[in-house]
């Protein structure tokens, strides 16, 4: 093959996959819009304006992009109930002290818009990422009831404080993963009425649950042996 | 010049070495010099962020106030972005006139660009870290208003460069050079569009990102490498154009619709699973031939003593790309791997591995091959240039190999095992990421200063000395 023949047989392909991809590309975006994602509200686009605005994304990972130093969001308002988002975005030491997450003066509008968001992202098809984890511990073996209060858990910000099963924090707050041992559900459910009225000098704040919230986190924490 | 350059064929290398090599053919080539210099200033100031964003995985409360995480990494990651491209321009402006056998159309618009990219690069620095304003997406955070500049600036490089050749002639290697200078200035202007729905602002993000390293600077740098390869070696030069030919065609064939590797969780159709898994899969296809392609030409290379920093860079740059793109990028390609390991430190292990390899050590190979003859110096001293190579990459391969394992770890614990992400980080990846900072900080990082010290060396030293029958004095460095 001569130098030019080469030249053009270069040119040639190219412009096939250039084409090619065009064409992929239009009918993808037309799809993410259409069928992949949500419809886009203004206070989700707003959500989104203040995540890139505050630069989260090179701290955060979402969609697995992104710094790869702190937790991955795609998922975030499925473990976290928009209550805890909005405390812990706005004021991160108040609602986990210790925690090295910066202040970045988030205002409580601009909390509401990212939580907006956060359900938002949390509503993309990613053809089933993040993966579920292969190996399930005995946490995330239990069912009814239980299963309710362990996301109630999750969802209410106690893991930011507390360990179970290896899951959530190393502190300010204890290990939980025996404590169906320790503490019977009278004073299970007095502590999560009011810590204070169980330990007078607890740091723990006391959560707003309903009744029956609260039911189901005690039950499961009981099942904790 | 072949004659007299055998001659100096077994000189030892760590000592001085002769340049037996005229000045610059055309005078515009010296234009290379502003860019290569900012570029090598830039460098370590890249790494300056590099170091305090892996600080602060050990320590987390370093700078939280002032200079946090994010705020590291985007100056990092833009500083990268910057000195990389500000170093691919420098080779351009060195190489075209001597390609094309004719002077740059325009010297002042070369100073014109280059002052606008140097006024972007401080004001985008000081918009980052003073006015705490961003983009907020990774590599390309600079605001607006620092984009249509940046833009401003590549259409004067294009024009410049363009009349350049069409004045002349254009060579396939110039006709590859200047469509992937164009690509890439052409696929920065998304990057003025932003999306409301963020799968399609990531969808148009990768064009930028994948379809820049793994298409359009993969054109420019292979050009480069050519023109390097060829000036180094002296082999034929039809050999090297049809072999760019193939290697380029490949690298975009495989590549473009290769992007479909980024597209398998982020809301986008499924059917870029197996789209993207095969064309990516065969990505390191093009680039294993040019390592071939490169370690060929090593028997008869003629100028082996006298380049031989910059020979080892070409080595460096050749294997690394292949290790580091090929090797590293093959292994979390396939999807069945990708859905446990993206976005995880071992997207963090390649991503060093490749820019620094395919990119940084091409750079640095073009300034230790035009740098002397910039400067017209016919003699230097080749040890700092040589420690600076081993530190820079021994400390870079320790550097990738302890994000592998910090990454494998964490895929295996936060992914696998279902850990929550901060006990694994502070917990289990510690260690690691520890060893990362150190052999940045005490291996890859000294290894840089020794680089900028001989370019500076370089560019201000005295004229040496040459006897009168040209036989140049070996001075001991
Ligand atoms: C300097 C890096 C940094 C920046 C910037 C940052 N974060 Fe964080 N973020 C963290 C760290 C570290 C944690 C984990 C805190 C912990 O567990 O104590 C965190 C935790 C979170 C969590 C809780 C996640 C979970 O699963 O518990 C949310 C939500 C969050 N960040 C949202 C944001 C938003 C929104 C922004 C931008 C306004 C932002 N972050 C900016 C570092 C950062
Ligand atoms: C801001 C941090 C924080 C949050 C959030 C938090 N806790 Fe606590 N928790 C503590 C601390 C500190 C203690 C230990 C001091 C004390 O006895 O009150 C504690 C103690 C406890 C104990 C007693 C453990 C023992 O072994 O004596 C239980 C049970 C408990 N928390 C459950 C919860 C539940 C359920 C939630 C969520 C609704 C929650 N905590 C949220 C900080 C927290
Ligand atoms: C002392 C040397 C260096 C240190 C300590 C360092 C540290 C870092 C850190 C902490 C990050 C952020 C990663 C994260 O989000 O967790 C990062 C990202 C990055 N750095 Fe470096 N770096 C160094 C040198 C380099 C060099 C020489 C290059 C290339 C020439 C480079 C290219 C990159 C790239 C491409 C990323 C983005 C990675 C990704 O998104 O996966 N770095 N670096
Ligand atoms: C010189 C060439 C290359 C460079 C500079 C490069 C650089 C990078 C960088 C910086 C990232 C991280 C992007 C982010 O922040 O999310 C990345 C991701 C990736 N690269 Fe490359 N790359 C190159 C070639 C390749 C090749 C040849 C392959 C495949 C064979 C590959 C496969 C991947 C994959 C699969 C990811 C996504 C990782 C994840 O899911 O988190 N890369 N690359
Ligand atoms: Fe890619």
């Amino acid at each position: 093959m001569t130098i030019s023949q080469t030249r053009n047989l270069f040119i040639l392909l190219i412009v096939v996959c250039i084409v090619a991809f065009a064409v992929m590309s239009i009918d993808s975006v037309r799809k993410v819009s259409a069928e992949r994602t949500p419809p886009v509200t203004e206070q989700v686009a707003a959500g989104k304006a203040v995540w890139q605005a505050k630069n989260c994304n090179d701290c955060h990972t979402i969609l697995g992009i992104g710094g790869y130093f702190a937790p991955e969001l795609t998922k975030v308002a499925e473990r976290r109930d928009a209550d805890w988002l909005k405390g812990f975005m706005t004021n991160p030491q108040k609602t986990k002290p210790g925690t090295t997450m910066p202040n970045l003066g988030v205002s409580a509008k601009e909390a509401d818009d990212l939580v907006a968001f956060f359900q938002w992202v949390s509503k993309i098809d990613t053809n089933g990422w993040p993966p579920k984890p292969l190996v399930s511990t005995s946490a995330t073996a239990s069912s009814g009831a239980a299963s309710a209060g362990q996301m109630l858990v999750r969802q209410k910000g106690c893991l930011s404080c507390h360990r179970i099963d290896g899951q959530g924090a190393t502190g300010p707050g204890p290990d939980l993963s025996k404590v169906g041992k320790r503490i019977g559900n009278d004073l299970l459910t007095r502590r999560l009425i009011n810590p204070r009225d169980v330990n007078p000098s607890s740091t723990m704040p006391a959560t707003p649950l309903t009744d029956s919230e609260r039911d189901s986190i005690v039950e499961y924490l009981s099942t904790l042996k | 010049m072949t004659a007299t350059s055998t001659s100096f064929d077994r000189i030892p290398a760590k000592r001085s070495i002769a340049l037996p090599l005229p000045e610059v053919k055309y005078e515009s080539q010296k234009l290379a010099f502003p860019y290569l210099l900012l570029s090598t200033l830039l460098f370590p100031l890249m790494i300056v962020f590099g170091i305090i964003g892996a600080a602060q995985y050990i320590w987390p409360t370093l700078f939280l106030d002032t200079l946090n995480f994010s705020i590291a990494r985007e100056a990092h990651l833009n500083l990268l972005i910057f000195w990389l491209l500000l170093g691919l321009m420098g080779a351009t402006y060195y190489l075209v006139p001597e390609e094309a056998e004719t002077e740059i159309f325009s010297k002042r618009l070369a100073w014109i660009q280059f002052a606008v990219f140097a006024v972007t690069g401080v004001a985008a620095m000081l918009v980052f870290m003073v006015f705490k304003q961003s983009e907020g997406k990774p590599f390309v955070e600079a605001p607006f208003y620092l984009d249509v500049l940046i833009a401003i600036g590549a259409v004067i490089f294009l024009i410049n460069i363009g009349l350049t050749i069409l004045r002349s002639r254009w060579t396939p290697l110039l006709f590859v050079l200047f469509t992937g200078l164009a690509g890439l200035s052409l696929l920065y202007l998304i990057d003025l569009v932003s999306f409301k729905n963020l799968s399609v602002d990531y969808f148009f993000w990768w064009w930028i990102i994948h379809l820049w390293v793994e298409g359009t600077w993969e054109m420019v740098a292979a050009a480069v490498m050519a023109f390097v390869l060829f000036k180094i070696t002296g082999v034929d030069r039809n050999v090297l154009y049809k072999w760019l030919y193939i290697e380029v065609g490949l690298t975009l064939v495989t590549g473009i619709v290769g992007t479909g590797h980024h597209y398998y969780w982020i809301g986008t159709p499924d059917y870029w699973l197996p789209l993207g898994a095969i064309f990516s899969g065969l990505e390191p296809v093009p680039i294993a031939l040019m390592v071939w392609d490169t370690l060929r030409h090593t028997p008869n290379r003629q100028l082996s003593a006298i380049h031989r920093v910059a020979w080892y860079w070409v080595l460096a740059s050749a294997i690394g790309h292949f290790v580091g793109a090929g090797v590293w990028g093959f292994a979390q390609t396939l999807p069945q791997i990708n859905e446990w390991t993206h976005g995880t430190q071992v997207t963090a292990s390649h991503g060093h591995f490749a820019f620094f390899a395919a990119y940084g050590a091409l750079i640095i190979a073009a300034v230790y091959l035009t740098l002397p003859q910039i400067r017209g110096l016919r003699l230097f001293g080749q040890r700092r240039g040589m420690w600076a190579f081993w530190l820079m990459n021994i400390g870079m391969v320790g550097m990738v190999m302890s994000l592998t394992v910090a990454g494998v770890l964490q895929t295996y614990l936060w992914r696998v095992l279902g850990m929550d992400f901060m006990v694994v980080r502070d917990q289990y990846l510690a260690f690691w990421l520890f060893w990362r900072l150190l052999f940045g900080g005490a291996l890859l990082a000294p290894g840089v200063v020794l680089f900028v010290w001989d370019f500076v060396s370089l560019s201000i030293g005295p004229a040496p000395k040459v006897t009168p029958a040209g036989a140049p004095e070996l001075a001991t460095s």
